[in-house]
């Protein structure tokens, strides 16, 4: 994934941070940080929903290559609705396929 | 003592002896979107989203959740949501709100249990709005792409609307594909649990269920559906919320329907060519015909004409109200009634938009009519004309008002060149001040 964009989208954490950071190691990829714009360069990026609405994710993703969705815990979300939310898009994903994704559990990792 | 009177008895001696916020519809009534995983209490209300996961656990999920839950809360303790600012923007300007024709839905003592229960007790409803899909044949100037498919094929073909700063629910700028979750031929979790609540509990507490689209006649849900509810033994009413418009198949509806009874409630603000301004894709005379169907039919118990009363639909109200009329006096008073609701968002569409002036002139011509038509209306309609009188007399304009002002010229603009239409043709009146925006 050197010469793709790659989103990783968790909880509004460090972990997402953290995660995303691995997850390039992993793939060859650049590691570029939080980012809630339209990316220009190659590389992993990440956000969550509650940095985003859902409607912008559903926007943003469409300038990717593929996403990683991070299998988190409910009681990382402070703000519960933004874990529904999140569980939501992952839905929307999984039956449109708008782009290819993957869910990585860090837990086995 | 007159209707108005009694709702503020009601209201004084009902609701706000609990708290001057409490209102029953975030214990007994829902708006529930099951293609896109969302509910909100009433249809003034902004949805959130619906944990699938809890819902597999527990239907009432489906209505009772984390935010309604801590809305709940907030009304018990006198603070009013922020989410149900249409009620207390009436209340401030001295109307009677939903809050109050909403809890009258439910009776005193079943309002007495939710003032007393735990906020975090999950209720049954009464009152449900469901949504199986966004499917619709039309594409109305004040809705989007959340619940019409031609919404969403204006944006996936024209793209978003530029130049439209109030836009802040971004109405215009997206396809709202997350708003469909699923795949019509997809098994849907949130469906499933709508069914089950129904087999367990719902079909003894719902008083009325309404089925609401997109347009419901056209969703692939909606013919198992109607097979479904018929082999159910409930005392719920059916509603069922269509436009009425082409490509509805109004006769099969009634023949399907056979010794059920359902009431029609079909959104219509004015009339002519106004209307088919607004709503894009209805055929006004179209629609009056499929109107007289229903109101012919045994099967429809009555009809109900939804005003969504927006800037552009008060010119020529009182056309629409006349023909109401005119059936009022063919089929009889009771079997066709109004309810008005005066569209809030997209804020440039709202009532306030127009100049001050000739607001305060179309309120005056709407007041005049509905005193010398008083005796055919019944009296809420009558106090819901008063109050949209009312409004439209006393709301100020937003403070951003040369904004929306541009907006809603912005917006028309690109409208009336997607969908072949011309503002200034349809609506001379109002050139003049378009021009000097």
């Amino acid at each position: 994934m050197k010469d793709k964009k790659v989103l990783v989208i968790g909880d509004p954490t460090q972990e997402t941070d953290a995660m995303c950071s691995l997850l390039s190691g992993r793939y060859s990829g650049r590691y570029m940080g939080l980012y809630t714009k339209v990316p220009k360069q190659n590389g992993f990026y990440h956000f969550s929903l509650a940095d985003v609405t859902v409607l912008e994710a559903e926007e943003l993703i469409k300038h990717y290559d593929h996403l990683f969705f991070l299998k988190t815990k409910k009681e990382n979300f402070r703000d519960k609705q933004v874990f529904h939310a999140t569980r939501n898009f992952l839905l929307y994903v999984k039956n449109w396929k708008p782009i290819p994704y993957d869910v990585f559990d860090f837990a086995k990792h | 003592m007159s209707s108005t009177s009694q709702n503020i008895e009601y209201q004084l001696r009902v609701l706000d002896t609990k708290s001057t916020s409490f209102c029953g519809a975030k214990w007994y009534n829902a708006t529930i979107f099951l293609g896109a995983g969302k509910t909100m209490s009433c249809h003034h209300n902004p949805w959130h989203d619906v944990a699938y996961t809890d819902v597999e656990k527990n239907y009432k999920a489906l209505h009772n959740t984390d935010i309604k839950k801590q809305q709940r809360q907030q009304m018990l303790d006198g603070i009013r949501p922020q989410g149900c600012s249409y009620c207390w923007d009436l209340e401030d300007v001295g109307s009677i709100s939903d809050r109050v024709y909403k809890s009258q839905l439910h009776s005193e003592r079943d309002l007495d249990l939710a003032f007393k229960s735990d906020s975090n007790q999950d209720f049954d409803l009464q009152v449900l709005e469901l949504h199986f899909d966004k499917v619709c044949q039309m594409a109305c100037s004040y809705c989007h792409a959340g619940y019409s498919t031609t919404w969403a094929q204006d944006i996936k073909e024209n793209g978003p609307y530029e130049d439209v700063e109030t836009d802040k629910r971004l109405h215009y700028k997206h396809e709202r594909r997350t708003e469909q979750l699923f795949k019509p031929d997809q098994e849907n979790p949130f469906v499933e649990a709508f069914y089950k609540w129904w087999d367990k509990d719902l079909h003894k507490t719902l008083k009325e269920l309404r089925i609401l689209g997109g347009e419901p006649l056209l969703s692939p849900h909606i013919w198992k559906f109607i097979e479904w509810f018929k082999s159910k033994d409930t005392q719920c009413s059916l509603e069922i919320v269509s436009n009425l418009g082409p490509k509805v198949d109004i006769d099969k509806f009634l023949t399907v329907m056979s010794d059920k009874q359902a009431v029609i409630m079909t959104s219509m603000e004015t009339s002519g060519h106004h209307a088919e301004y607004i709503r894009d894709g209805v055929d006004y005379e179209l629609w009056c015909s499929n109107v007289e169907k229903c109101l012919e039919s045994d099967v429809v118990k009555h009809v109900t004409i939804l005003f969504t009363v927006n800037a552009l639909s008060l010119f020529n109200m009182t056309e629409l109200l006349e023909q109401v009329e005119v059936w009022k006096s063919q089929y009889g008073k009771e079997r066709v009634n109004i309810s008005i609701n005066i569209l809030r968002y997209p804020v440039f569409q709202n009532v306030t938009v127009l100049p001050k002036q000739q607001r305060s002139e179309l309120a005056n011509n709407l007041e005049t009519w509905c005193r010398t038509h008083k005796s055919t209306l019944t009296d809420y309609e009558y106090e819901q004309l008063e109050r949209l009188v009312n409004y439209c007399r006393i709301v100020d304009e937003p403070n951003n008002i040369t904004e929306v002002r541009k907006d809603f010229k912005s917006f028309f603009a690109q409208y009336d060149q997607r969908r072949n239409k011309d503002i200034n043709l349809t609506f001379p009146e109002l050139k003049t001040w378009l021009n000097q925006i």
